[in-house]
């Protein structure tokens, strides 16, 4: 699938580029995915969003005049101002830049924890639907089971075990989170090893993982990028849940859950209600984006979806 | 049938191994800093009547075979059955779950059918942008800003609890006044994922043939969609709902911490930060059985609403 359009790819290298894009004949894959995922408006709103998120992470201590990790005593519960866009909370901390320095932690551990989950849950489904039969059995099997169980009660336990952190928040997100991706994997890689591509690569006596990472997975990457940005979504939620719970990020380190864990008390919460109402918003519109980026990717990767 | 018993093995071992996994000691909650009393001694005493000096598998052993007994063994913290403390809890969530299932049905299937009906127009737009927002809002997030909206500001409703110490009214209006905003809370994320997915699936029906015969033969419209379309639209619909029960216990669990509300998610939190270890197996086991029950039920009823499904013929 990706050999012909790397053949077109270094031909357009080689100056016939201008001439082929003006006769509008021939576009990369990359450009053709592009072409379709811009006519979702939303999911083109929601790139730009997440890009901005991104963007004020990284630059997070150019935007502080206030540490994040100061306090205040004296400035403690301040409505939202000039000075304190988003106000501050009980302990003097500026709420703008605490859900900003929240960003960085926030949207680190859901991408860190995507990677491990795709990594682990490609290389699981892969070897479940590659080798069939009693493998594909015990695999499928477990992942039922762990099914059954309700995922957010795992978190809970997991994070529970270690003692919370940022990494213990990770490992609690990915170790029950590849359970989705192992399943759709194995669907993708059943029906693909049926294909003449993979029995030519058995037959000309390529080694079995060769196969299956270099021949089978790579036809299966659009529901895997998906299925990625779906989960980022998902870790976005579980991870503000558990520290909102206090199982995961601790204070003072700021994330947008122990932002509103606070908020727990309902004094707090009728009295300053903007320590709460800011970071939720945070992630509301954080997880948003990435759902309609992700919704986007979808129509864009499989164009035959969309016409049913 | 016969898969449910390999797959409670599975998960009764993977439970067992997380909660021995845990480094926090249960004994750590009887030792009295202040008391000069509470020695070594008496520490290991406690552990060997709690059993927890045992090998893991010793251990496991001893809870597989008093749980095939259905006993699920004593609390830690108070001493009462496990069991025990778990049924007492069970009717509460189910209440909480079922109204939300309920209310997010109510809601969600006329929306689905107008979005396939209409697709693209203004109003399924909207309903598509709202179904994004409901599977976008953090539940406790939600579940917080409604509290504060309806029964810190407006006070139209109570803020926790199933019910209040004080009141004329009678038991089960009493409930029903307490269950309103945790349901509705609960309801929002599944009215968002069910609209989605009756949409989705109608779409997939009223494209088949057997719908433009009813059309070409002079049905009319409306007896098209309701009586032809929905009904085979709903079928997914029912598997979806089984397929689903894990999360919503999930979900149920963030709404009990939330509004108060005494059910087994409030009893495993609780638990989870005391690491009474017997009664979190516990809650973990009777949710699996729970999820396996539900899909056992959604597969037959599946088999009931469409009787092209049989099984046991291949």
């Amino acid at each position: 699938m990706s050999q012909p359009n790397a053949v077109i790819e270094q031909g357009m290298a080689t100056g016939r580029q201008s001439e082929w894009t003006e006769q509008g004949k021939i576009e990369t894959r990359l450009s053709a995915l592009w072409r379709r995922y811009k006519r979702n408006k939303f999911a083109v709103a929601g790139l730009i969003v997440f890009m901005i998120y991104i963007v004020m992470a990284i630059c997070a201590p150019l935007f502080s005049h206030y540490d994040p990790e100061s306090f205040d005593m004296m400035d403690g519960d301040l409505p939202p101002s000039l000075s304190h866009p988003f106000g501050t909370d009980s302990m003097g901390g500026d709420v703008f830049i605490r859900a900003l320095f929240g960003a960085r932690i926030s949207l680190s551990v859901a991408i860190i924890a995507m990677v491990i989950t795709v990594t682990f849950g490609v290389i699981y489904g892969a070897i479940s639907g590659y080798f069939g039969r009693v493998v594909d059995m015990v695999l499928m099997r477990i992942v039922d089971a762990l099914q059954s169980i309700p995922s957010f009660f795992l978190l809970l336990i997991i994070a529970a075990i270690m003692v919370p952190s940022m990494w213990s928040t990770i490992i609690a997100l990915s170790a029950f989170g590849w359970l989705g991706m192992a399943r759709i994997v194995r669907g993708e890689i059943l029906s693909l090893k049926q294909r003449d591509y993979a029995t030519a690569a058995l037959v000309t006596g390529e080694s079995k993982r060769a196969i299956i990472f270099y021949h089978i997975v790579p036809n299966a990457i659009a529901p895997i990028i998906v299925i990625a940005t779906l989960e980022v979504a998902g870790n976005i939620i579980y991870e503000a849940t558990l520290s909102f719970l206090g199982l995961g990020i601790q204070p003072p380190t700021p994330s947008w859950g122990n932002m509103l864990s606070s908020a727990q008390e309902l004094v707090t919460l009728t009295t300053y209600p903007w320590t709460a109402l800011f970071p939720g918003l945070c992630i509301m519109i954080a997880v948003l984006s990435v759902n309609f980026i992700g919704d986007g990717l979808r129509d864009a990767l499989d164009p035959r979806q969309k016409n049913k | 049938m016969l898969q449910m018993i390999p797959l409670l093995f599975i998960i009764s071992i993977v439970s067992f191994l997380l909660m021995t996994m845990a480094p926090g000691d249960p004994t750590a909650m009887f030792q009295n800093p202040e008391s000069v009393k509470s020695g070594k001694q008496d520490l290991t005493a406690i552990r060997e009547k709690l059993g927890v000096d045992k090998p893991i598998y010793v251990q496991y052993e001893k809870w597989m075979k008093l749980v095939l007994q259905g006993d699920l063994g004593y609390s830690f913290q108070d001493g009462r059955p496990v069991l025990q403390k778990i049924v007492e809890r069970i009717p509460a969530t189910l209440i909480l779950m079922g109204t939300a299932i309920l209310i997010s049905f109510l809601i969600a299937i006329p929306i689905g059918i107008y979005s396939a009906v209409r697709q693209y127009s203004p109003l399924d737009n909207t309903f598509t942008f709202l179904s994004f927002l409901g599977i976008s809002i953090p539940s406790f997030f939600f579940g917080l800003m409604v509290m504060l909206v309806f029964s810190l500001k407006l006070g139209w409703f109570p803020v926790s609890n199933m019910t209040s110490d004080e009141t004329n009214l009678p038991n089960s209006v009493d409930i029903l006044y307490h269950l309103i905003l945790p349901a509705s809370v609960l309801a929002f994320g599944l009215v968002a994922q069910y609209a989605r997915y009756m949409r989705s699936s109608m779409l997939e029906v009223i494209h088949q043939d057997y719908i433009r015969t009813a059309r070409a033969k002079g049905v009319a419209e409306g007896k098209v969609i309701f009586k032809h379309a929905v009904r085979n639209a709903m079928l997914p619909i029912i598997t979806l709902l089984g397929f689903q029960l894990p999360h919503l216990f999930g979900g149920a669990l963030i709404i009990e911490q939330i509004f108060a509300w005494p059910g087994m998610g409030r009893l495993a939190i609780g638990s989870i930060f005391v690491r009474d270890y017997q009664v979190i197996m516990g809650v973990t086991m009777v949710t699996a059985l729970l999820v396996v029950i539900g899909n056992l039920i959604a597969d037959i009823l599946y088999a009931v609403v469409d009787p092209r499904i049989q099984y046991g013929k291949t």
